[in-house]
């Protein structure tokens, strides 16, 4: 039985006992470890069956610790000095404990000399260390999938503000494809399907980060391509390996030789809206499995939006070609050369909703020689009143074709509008010119009447005002007729101008006379400008709140 | 005699059919007809432009001669050119008070005969006009003309509207300044020195751009307030004009206000130094002397109001003090 290490005093043994730290010696010359009581509790040992030398120690270390431990030991026991070691050790039992021993090895010359340490049990604070470590993992875990899907978040946000941004078709799906790049892909390609359209199927959009050859719209060329893709893939989603998809349908010249040399990750969504398809959004990542599940999550939210926002854009589209057809009908396509007479207009619709408005204006032929000039206002906005103002426009034209002066036109206008039951009423002025009288007859009905802007600059009131029209029937209307000299225009406009109105203040007739006279003596497109700039002018970087026409001839000098 | 002296020659005397014959005839002798429009036309406007400061042309020959220009031009864009629309759409507009569109039509017919699909939009195009034709149109680039600086206002509000769709912004234009610094001042993607490099830089712009981004510096709250408080300013001042010929004073006013107004937007006071320096010019052939102009000047800045501190102090400083 060898000899227990004799502590410094019972003191520090008690103290030694109620910490449960255990104490031992190593004698390298005698081959002898001696363990104190603490120790032999602690690695579960009988003082009897400890074999009191380096290897029984050694047998005890869990053999996953052992190597480190020793390694450390030794490491100290070649220079000298001390070493602090955690390893778990083999308790007869079975029961997993971890001992942590720090000790210290003496050097006499570069002999061992001998060797002295402490071991105390640490099986709680490991689990507790472990727990922490997990702890951590986990918070960190979360921190990421926080970031990640913050990013997520993000570009949804910005996908959703990309959609949003423009009712376009083609500009939606480029800003589509766009996104789609900037989420990692090499290309994108967004294919729209269109009803009773030929092609049924077209490319809309096409981006690549290489070569910049990059942006097709409208791409009839690749129709056929692009059909391909769709009936090849239907209506359901693609994930594949671009090596062996097939729908390198994809292969617009160019994109086959990035998909040969670059191995990539096709994804290819559908974009539907109302339960249809109603196109697709196909995409190239490079890389093999490039799509993370996190960015297709992402992009299959893009696409659900995508399809909405493409059907929107169509909507648009069709209103626009109805407001178009509209508008046709509201105004000349291109003003007619009058001869003698030099001519412009300035015509600001209201750009809001439809994008419609009341105003008209028509320039045409009359009888023998003389030309029409006519502009008018259908109380209201919008398609309502734009479906009022066309026939009115044409009624007026057939009157004066048939062979009725200024103020009979506006009696036949009149009671047209009256046979039409409407509740709506508007507003109209017309001027016959006659180049070789050199006169202007105007009548007007419920409308600013014309003004005579002079060459010298002077302004004149011919007196032609009369009812509204589409309210009363049996109406008549006045008719005057002025002489005009070279240079003199006749000045015809809706009340947008003199009675538009911006943060309480109106633009009125004495704005209108100023910017006239700067004009004076110009030719009619000067006038036109002159009047439009002053009416930007007063109006600031506000909005006009109505439809605005100004109609100049001016008599050639 | 070179072609730009026939050309000022028959506009001088009103001979628009006259002009047209000078311009053919260089395109009959191999010039193309996108540098007839530039090297001719673009060149007599300039010499037109003179004229009028110089006193030597009225208003009325000038409006005369840039009427017979638009013609000429519009002759030679319709001249067969090769190709077709395949580069895609862009929209030439000039900006919101901007009425000299004779830069932006010629650039309109030269990008044309390169191949884009080209939509003039005209002259003086507020943001709200344009904003509907974003949509109408979907255009891959819009190109902006603003020929004088006080017009840079309405080119921001234009900018603006255009990025936020996403669609990216070429300007062009001498508003700009001669090296372009107020088009990157105010959010333009790429700045075109002349018409015939409009296509160049059209084709470099992105497909998609980001919004333009906010305009932020010390002058951004004046030049706000005097945007708001223009018309406001003006019918104050519209009591001050005894003395003065009424129209040219109130034009005087409009005009110094709203290159105040660009002044500040980009920080940039050569903006409204320029312009009374060329007021200086353009009226001293017409009578009005500089102490009429330091005269003016002091009642606009008399009107401007407290919070307008450096707008006051640069009004002042350009009236002599």
């Amino acid at each position: 039985m060898p000899d227990a290490p004799h502590p410094v005093d019972a003191d520090l043994q008690h103290v030694l006992d109620a910490a449960g730290i255990g104490v031992w010696r190593w004698d390298p010359h005698a081959g002898q470890v001696v363990w104190d009581a603490n120790t032999l509790a602690l690695f579960g040992v009988e003082s009897g069956d400890f074999g009191g030398d380096f290897e029984d120690f050694v047998a005890r270390i869990h053999p996953d610790d052992r190597e480190q431990t020793i390694g450390t030991i030794m490491e100290a026991a070649g220079t000298g000095g001390s070493f602090r070691v955690r390893h778990r050790i083999v308790v007869p039992g079975g029961e997993a404990r971890w001992v942590e021993g720090r000790g210290f090895v003496q050097l006499d010359g570069e002999e061992m000399a001998g060797g002295a340490g402490i071991v105390y049990d640490v099986t709680a604070q490991q689990h507790a260390d472990e727990q922490r470590h997990e702890l951590e993992e986990s918070v960190r875990r979360a921190r990421d999938e926080t970031a990640s899907s913050r990013r997520r978040l993000l570009a949804l946000v910005e996908a959703d503000a990309a959609l949003a941004g423009t009712l376009n078709l083609e500009r939606l799906a480029a800003r589509l494809a766009d996104f789609v790049i900037r989420q990692g892909a090499a290309l994108a390609v967004v294919d729209v399907l269109r009803e009773e359209a030929t092609p049924s199927v077209l490319t809309v959009a096409r981006l690549a980060t290489t070569g910049r050859e990059t942006v097709a719209f409208g791409d009839v060329a690749s129709a056929p391509r692009a059909a391909d893709r769709i009936a090849a893939l239907g209506a359901g989603p693609l994930r594949a390996d671009a090596a062996d998809a097939k729908w390198w349908a994809f292969d617009e010249p160019g994109h086959a030789a990035m998909a040969a040399t670059t191995p990539g990750e096709v994804l290819s969504l559908p974009l539907t809206a109302r339960g249809k398809t109603v196109g697709r959004m196909s995409a190239v990542a490079a890389g093999p499995g490039a799509w993370s599940t996190g960015r297709v999550e992402l992009l299959q939210a893009v696409a659900q939006r995508a399809g909405t926002a493409l059907l929107q854009a169509e909507l648009y589209t069709e209103r626009g070609r109805v407001a178009a057809a509209f508008r046709g009908n509201l105004v000349p396509l291109e003003l007619a050369d009058v001869p003698g007479f030099d001519v412009a207009v300035e015509y600001r619709p209201v750009h809001e909703l439809a994008n419609l408005g009341g105003d008209f204006y028509d320039v045409f032929p009359a009888r023998e020689g003389r030309w029409a000039l006519a502009v008018g206002d259908v109380c209201g906005k919008g398609v309502d009143a734009a479906a009022l103002a066309a026939p009115a426009r044409h009624s007026l034209r057939a009157a004066v074709l048939a062979g009725s002066g200024a103020a009979a036109a506006l009696e036949i206008l009149n009671d047209a509008l009256l046979l039409n039951r409407s509740t709506r009423f508007l507003t109209a002025v017309i001027a016959l010119l006659d180049p070789v009288a050199r006169t202007a007859t105007i009548a007007a009905g419920g409308h600013p009447a014309p003004l005579v802007l002079r060459a010298g600059g002077e302004i004149e009131h011919p007196d032609a005002g009369g009812h509204l029209l589409g309210v009363l029937g049996g109406v008549s209307f006045r008719e005057v007729t002025v002489p005009l000299e070279p240079g003199d225009a006749v000045v015809t406009f809706t009340d947008g101008l003199t009675e538009a109105r911006s943060a309480g203040r109106t633009f009125g007739g004495e704005q209108l006379e100023a910017a006239l006279r700067r004009g004076a003596g110009l030719p009619a497109k000067a006038v036109t400008e002159s009047v439009a700039s002053a009416l930007d002018e007063w109006a600031g970087s506000g909005t006009l709140p109505d439809d605005v026409v100004i109609l100049v001839a001016r008599a050639a000098g | 005699m070179s072609g730009l002296a026939g050309y000022l020659e028959a506009v001088a005397a009103g001979d628009g059919e006259g002009a047209l014959a000078v311009a053919l005839a260089q395109v009959d002798s191999g010039i193309p007809p996108e540098r007839v429009m530039c090297d001719l036309i673009g060149a007599a406007q300039v010499e037109v432009g003179r004229r009028w400061e110089a006193g030597e042309w009225s208003v009325a020959q000038e409006h005369l001669a840039t009427g017979i220009a638009e013609e000429v031009v519009a002759v030679l864009g319709r001249l067969p050119s090769e190709g077709g629309a395949t580069k895609g759409k862009v929209l030439v507009a000039c900006v919101e008070g901007e009425w000299h569109s004779l830069p932006a039509r010629i650039t309109a017919h030269v990008l044309r005969r390169s191949d884009w699909d080209v939509t003039f939009v005209g002259p003086s195009v507020p943001a709200d006009q344009l904003a509907a034709l974003l949509h109408d149109v979907g255009p891959h680039a819009v190109a902006v003309s603003c020929i004088v600086p006080a017009n840079l206002p309405g080119a921001r509000r234009m900018i603006e509207t255009t990025r936020a769709g996403g669609t990216p912004v070429m300007a062009g234009g001498s508003g700009f300044g001669a090296d372009g610094r107020w088009a990157r001042a105010l959010g333009a993607n790429q700045w075109a020195p002349f018409a015939l490099e409009a296509g160049g830089v059209l084709a470099s712009l992105p497909p998609v751009t980001g919004p333009a981004a906010p305009i932020d510096h010390d002058r951004v709250p004046e030049h706000r307030r005097v945007e708001e408080r223009r018309p406001t300013i003006l019918a104050e001042l519209g009591r001050h004009w005894d003395g003065f010929e009424v129209s040219r004073a109130s034009d005087f006013a409009s005009w110094a206000l709203r290159s105040l107004s660009a002044a500040l937007l980009v920080d940039g006071r050569e903006i409204f130094d320029g312009y009374v320096d060329w007021l200086s010019a353009a009226y001293r052939p017409r009578g009005v002397d500089e102490p009429d102009i330091a005269l003016l000047l002091r009642l606009v800045a008399a009107a401007l109001g407290h919070d307008l501190p450096t707008a006051e102090v640069w009004v002042r400083e350009a009236a002599g003090g």
